[in-house]
């Protein structure tokens, strides 16, 4: 039970393992209070839509699943847009406004909804769901600090370091972005890496997660 | 799960008529539950910024809106402020769609005699970093002060919209030539390098305000009892 939860925060973390739900990764981690906004959003949306799919999983006809997944998706993702406009601070929502309905296409939601609650029970469902949450709410505020602290000195948007009063503007744009989740990504592996060695083990990524399941560059092979 | 079992297309529709019933019925809910709040949060929005822009006052601000086209046709909205019954105050709210990113929108208070007392910039999608320098007024927060009270009197300071603050179209006004433009088009207003288009808009903002002022003085001071 524990398992399922930490599995989303370290050994599948969507954003940093998985590598899911780029879009919102790069355009929400600028500074780290609208990545912790859109972190929360989207933890919420995945705990409820997992609980209710894996509540319905046995009812819905194989057929349809994908629709009516994305139709709960869909409502939990405007009730929590409604919300946010009702009791989020202004400056939250409108930093976030446009990110919210895209929640809806989150592959990180999708995915879980149709990997993990419509095969697994509404409690496990649940800590997943939670956990994924969490794990991809922390790698973009740990993202959003690396970010705003390259470009003008902060850390959740309060000055660190005083006399840093040019921002460098590379890091809060897209570039920086891909940046600075380039560096995390190589310090994991490195991480991972040194972890194995110490073990004794060689380190391979995990089976469906590197190139060796995708067939696109030997179909040309294939014909020779 | 079931079983591949043929299922008839009118049992699938009829599945998902039921899930988006179902969908509809919850969202009527929430929606109906934070109409209230949602409103509530949008006028408050609006009121803020005007708030930031006027003098203390303690009349109804919403019910003195009042909208006149400008010179220009853009739809330019004053709000007045009174204080004991008195005028302390208007507030335009104005927009030009020439910006780098499209549309901005700025707040001006006015005096009674329509010179500009204040100016925020309250919507707009500028360049982080070079379009921002003209339209944020941003209050630095360090580890040093964060404890500390801000003002809330006083906005913090942004060079290029606080030229325009003391200015009006009356005749004692200090910008004699050709006022209202930017220096490299032949007016007396500063811009930021590399921000042209962004110092023009804001520039553009300030002008609507005034001008429709000046030109509907009238029935500005007439109306919004």
């Amino acid at each position: 039970m524990w398992k399922d939860f930490i599995n989303g925060i370290w050994k599948e973390n969507p954003v940093l393992v998985l590598m899911l739900g780029m879009c919102p990764t790069l355009a929400t981690t600028s500074n780290a209070p609208n990545a912790l906004g859109m972190g929360l959003a989207t933890t919420f949306v995945l705990a409820c839509s997992n609980v209710v799919i894996s509540a319905i999983r046995n009812l819905v006809p194989a057929k349809i699943r994908i629709p009516c997944y994305i139709v709960v998706i869909a409502t939990f993702v405007t009730i929590v847009d409604l919300l946010m406009q009702a009791y989020a601070p202004s400056s939250i929502y409108d930093a976030l406004g446009i990110f919210i309905p895209l929640i809806v296409v989150n592959c990180i939601v999708l995915g879980r909804a149709e990997a993990f609650a419509s095969k697994h029970g509404i409690f496990r469902s649940l800590l997943d769901g939670l956990g994924m949450g969490c794990g991809f709410t922390l790698a973009l505020v740990m993202l959003g600090l690396a970010r705003e602290f390259c470009t003008g000195g902060t850390l959740f948007q309060i000055k660190v370091i005083t006399p840093w009063t040019t921002d460098f503007n590379l890091m809060s744009m897209a570039p920086g972005g891909f940046i600075m989740l380039g560096l995390f990504l190589a310090g994991m592996n490195i991480y991972n890496k040194r972890k194995a060695e110490k073990e004794g083990r060689t380190c391979d990524p995990p089976m469906d997660m590197d190139c060796r399941h995708c067939n696109i560059c030997t179909i040309e092979r294939e014909k020779e | 799960m079931s079983a591949p079992k043929k299922i008839s297309i009118v049992y699938l529709a009829f599945f998902l008529c039921v899930i988006c019933a179902v969908a509809t019925a919850a969202l009527a809910f929430v929606a109906e539950k934070t109409a209230a709040p949602i409103a509530k949060a949008k006028e408050a929005k609006v009121f803020n910024g005007l708030k930031t822009v006027l003098p203390p006052f303690d009349n109804d601000l919403v019910k003195t809106k009042q909208s006149f086209k400008s010179s220009s046709g853009n739809e330019v909205d004053f709000y007045t402020a009174r204080k004991n019954g008195k005028v302390v105050g208007y507030a335009a709210q104005a927009a030009v769609g020439y910006g780098y990113g499209g549309r901005v929108e700025g707040l001006i208070g006015l005096s009674p005699e329509g010179k500009v007392t204040n100016y925020i910039i309250s919507s707009h999608s500028e360049t982080p970093g070079l379009g921002t320098r003209v339209t944020d007024r941003k209050e630095i927060k360090t580890i040093f002060n964060l404890g500390r009270k801000k003002e809330d009197s006083k906005l913090p300071p942004n060079a290029i919209l606080d030229q325009y603050i003391g200015h009006s179209l009356t005749k004692g006004d200090s910008w004699k030539k050709r006022p209202w433009a930017l220096k490299k088009n032949g007016g007396e207003a500063e811009h930021v390098t590399g921000a042209t288009i962004s110092s023009n808009a804001a520039c553009g903002i300030a002008w609507e305000a005034v001008s429709t002022f000046k030109e509907h003085r009238s029935e500005i001071l007439k109306g919004g009892k």
